[in-house]
């Protein structure tokens, strides 16, 4: 009996420990992984600092290109090194908005150059060196914390985890490594902020007019946009209010195939956007016969002067992107995505937050579309080409020719600024993802 | 059938402890096997065809990240979690690409919990496909919670979108 009893807990250690052994290995692993991270993100930091010192004092073109670059490669390297810690707790806002602006001003600054505006990289650049220098000399100290044992790095993990901190609670006792990192970004803050801040990627929206509908008007509006006999005698009730970039009051209907949620404006009580939760029966009519159900939705609804851009064949469903066309121009920021059943031609989701943008104010081009194509790859076959209200390569708001064409197996989309004939994108491929590109009304692809 | 060593002493007589031992010492090594891949999670659903394109597999794991995050929650709510993903690799202060977002350490509970590899239903994978061909009920949130689980004095102080089902979406 007792060599039973001793035979099982020798049996009971022996696996104990086993498990241990096991879980040691794997923190030891998970440690390894961060500390890989944690030491590469540190030298990609000396690189930008280095690359951001060099510039203060380089004069030639061809030596402030290549340290422009060699600046948006270790912004980009240290902003994927800094993802893959387990610091996001932490959040670190300050620490990766400067390596995001240290990635996007040396691009922007390359494609100045490069375009012979002549750029005073160095005192732009000068405030993120500055704090470059700043961030590496925390990293340094923080270095000395690594020696505190060999799962440093999980046992941050694990504090940063169980005591769900935040950055404000930099005054609590806190792993010292925590505290490091909280001071640092407290630091960044108190360092004076130099230069011209980029261009906010967001686009602006106009500002909403007009008195806030009221519940039976909402109700009223919905009603009218799903059709009568979509709603039959289904409740349609308003849910409550939304605080997104157009404000919105949601509503909601409930049928008896479907769920349908809407937003819509609470000033205007237009369709902000749709969905329905239906799942889609057998595809019984084809894409083009989705479309031009799709086409006639818009139509029956007042939505005129948008012209379909891009298809996405999704089986038994049709996805597809409308753009405003103005005088020949088409606005590809205001746009409306369809998603459409081919079981029964049914509109199963609406998107138009795009119509609610301000946008497009700029038509008129300097550029003729001659003088553009002579400024495209000589070998380039133009399929297809139309003027545009896009975004360009600073993420602002250009007129631009769209030129879609092939070289040798490969489609792209080049567009040329129509103001200043900057070529400002290349795209190759889809131009939206899974996207099919349509060509413009009355013509077919090889044609203009 | 008994064979004698040089000493004549019986070899089976010397032989039998340590076939016990060894006996004893296989038991707990199966019982160390046995015990290791009950802690062990099951490994990730492997795709059907040997190659996918790159974006078949994000999209994927996108569905997976929904079924795991947001199972039984309303269709807009798990397109939404879907759009919150999408709505961080276009914002330059999170990773570029789908699977750097969801893989992000301690971005997602499912992620470090294991629930992630779980073979995603028809409707997570139909929200996933929403989100990537535009739709964003999140309204462009960056975040979301379970606000009765939540803990983080962080997270709760983001400002809040709105609410769908159980999660809070927020900036």
């Amino acid at each position: 009996m007792n060599r039973t009893i001793a035979l099982l807990l020798s049996i009971a250690l022996l696996w104990g420990y086993g498990l241990h052994l096991q879980r040691r290995d794997l923190l030891i692993q998970r440690e390894n992984d961060y500390r890989r991270s944690f030491q590469e993100l540190a030298h990609h930091l000396v690189g930008l600092e280095d690359g951001l010192a060099r510039l203060q004092v380089a004069r030639s073109k061809e030596q402030r290109m290549l340290l422009l670059l060699g600046i948006s490669h270790d912004a980009a390297k240290a902003q994927g090194k800094l993802s893959q810690l387990p610091l996001t707790p932490l959040a670190l806002e300050r620490t990766k908005e400067l390596l995001r602006q240290a990635g996007e001003r040396a691009a922007e600054l390359a494609f100045d150059l490069a375009s012979g505006k002549e750029v005073d990289g160095a005192s732009t650049l000068r405030s993120l060196w500055q704090k470059t220098r700043f961030i590496n000399g925390e990293i340094a100290k923080m270095q000395a914390h690594l020696a505190d044992g060999p799962t440093r790095l999980v046992k941050l993990e694990q504090a940063l985890v169980t005591g769900a901190l935040g950055p404000i609670a930099a005054n609590e006792p806190v792993d010292p490594l925590a505290k490091d990192l909280i001071m640092l970004e407290d630091g960044l803050g108190r360092l004076p902020d130099e230069g011209v801040p980029l261009p906010s990627p967001k686009p602006a929206y106009l500002e909403p007019s007009g008195p806030e509908l009221t519940e039976e008007e909402l109700i009223r509006a919905a009603r009218a946009f799903l059709g009568p006999e979509r709603v039959g005698d289904a409740p349609l009730t308003v849910v409550g209010p939304s605080q997104g970039e157009v404000p919105t009051y949601k509503l909601e209907m409930r049928g008896p195939r479907e769920r349908i949620v809407l937003e819509l404006a609470r000033q205007g009580g237009q369709v902000v956007w749709m969905i329905s939760d239906r799942m889609i029966g057998e595809r019984n009519l084809s894409v083009e016969e989705g479309m031009a159900r799709g086409t006639a939705f818009l139509r029956t609804r007042g939505l005129t002067g948008l012209v379909p851009i891009f298809r996405a064949d999704r089986g038994n469903q049709v996805v597809v992107i409308y753009a405003a066309k103005e005088e020949d121009v088409y606005i590809y920021p205001r746009q409306v995505r369809l998603r459409i059943g081919l079981d029964n031609g049914e509109v199963t989701a609406y998107e138009a937050s795009g119509l609610f943008l301000d946008s497009g104010a700029n038509r008129q081009a300097r550029l003729t579309q001659e003088e553009a194509v002579s400024r495209l790859h000589p070998d380039l076959q133009v399929m297809d080409a139309r003027l545009v209200v896009t975004v360009g390569s600073r993420r602002d708001e250009i007129l631009a020719y769209e030129f879609y064409g092939r070289l040798e197996d490969r489609e792209y989309v080049v567009y040329i600024n129509a103001q200043e004939g900057r070529e400002e994108r290349i795209i190759q491929g889809d131009l939206e993802r899974g996207f099919e590109r349509l060509p413009r009304e009355g013509t077919r692809p090889g044609e203009q | 059938m008994k064979k004698s060593c040089k000493t004549g002493k019986p070899i089976v007589d010397g032989v039998m402890p340590l076939i016990k031992k060894m006996l004893l010492l296989m038991i707990v090594v199966i019982l160390l096997i046995g015990a290791a891949r009950l802690v062990r999670r099951p490994s990730p659903p492997l795709a059907e065809k040997p190659r996918v394109e790159l974006e078949e597999q994000e999209l994927a794991l996108l569905a997976q990240l929904v079924y795991a995050e947001a199972e039984g929650e309303p269709y807009e709510g798990q397109v939404a979690v879907a759009a919150v993903v999408l709505n961080r690799v276009d914002h330059p202060l999170f990773p570029d690409t789908i699977p750097g977002v969801i893989y992000e350490p301690h971005a997602f509970t499912v992620v470090a919990n294991g629930r992630l590899y779980k073979q995603p239903d028809e409707r997570a994978q139909a929200a996933a496909r929403a989100a990537v061909d535009g739709w964003d009920p999140s309204d462009g949130a960056l975040y979301f919670y379970n606000p009765a689980l939540a803990r983080s004095p962080w997270l709760l102080s983001r400002p809040k979108i709105k609410t769908i089902g159980k999660h809070v979406f927020a900036k």
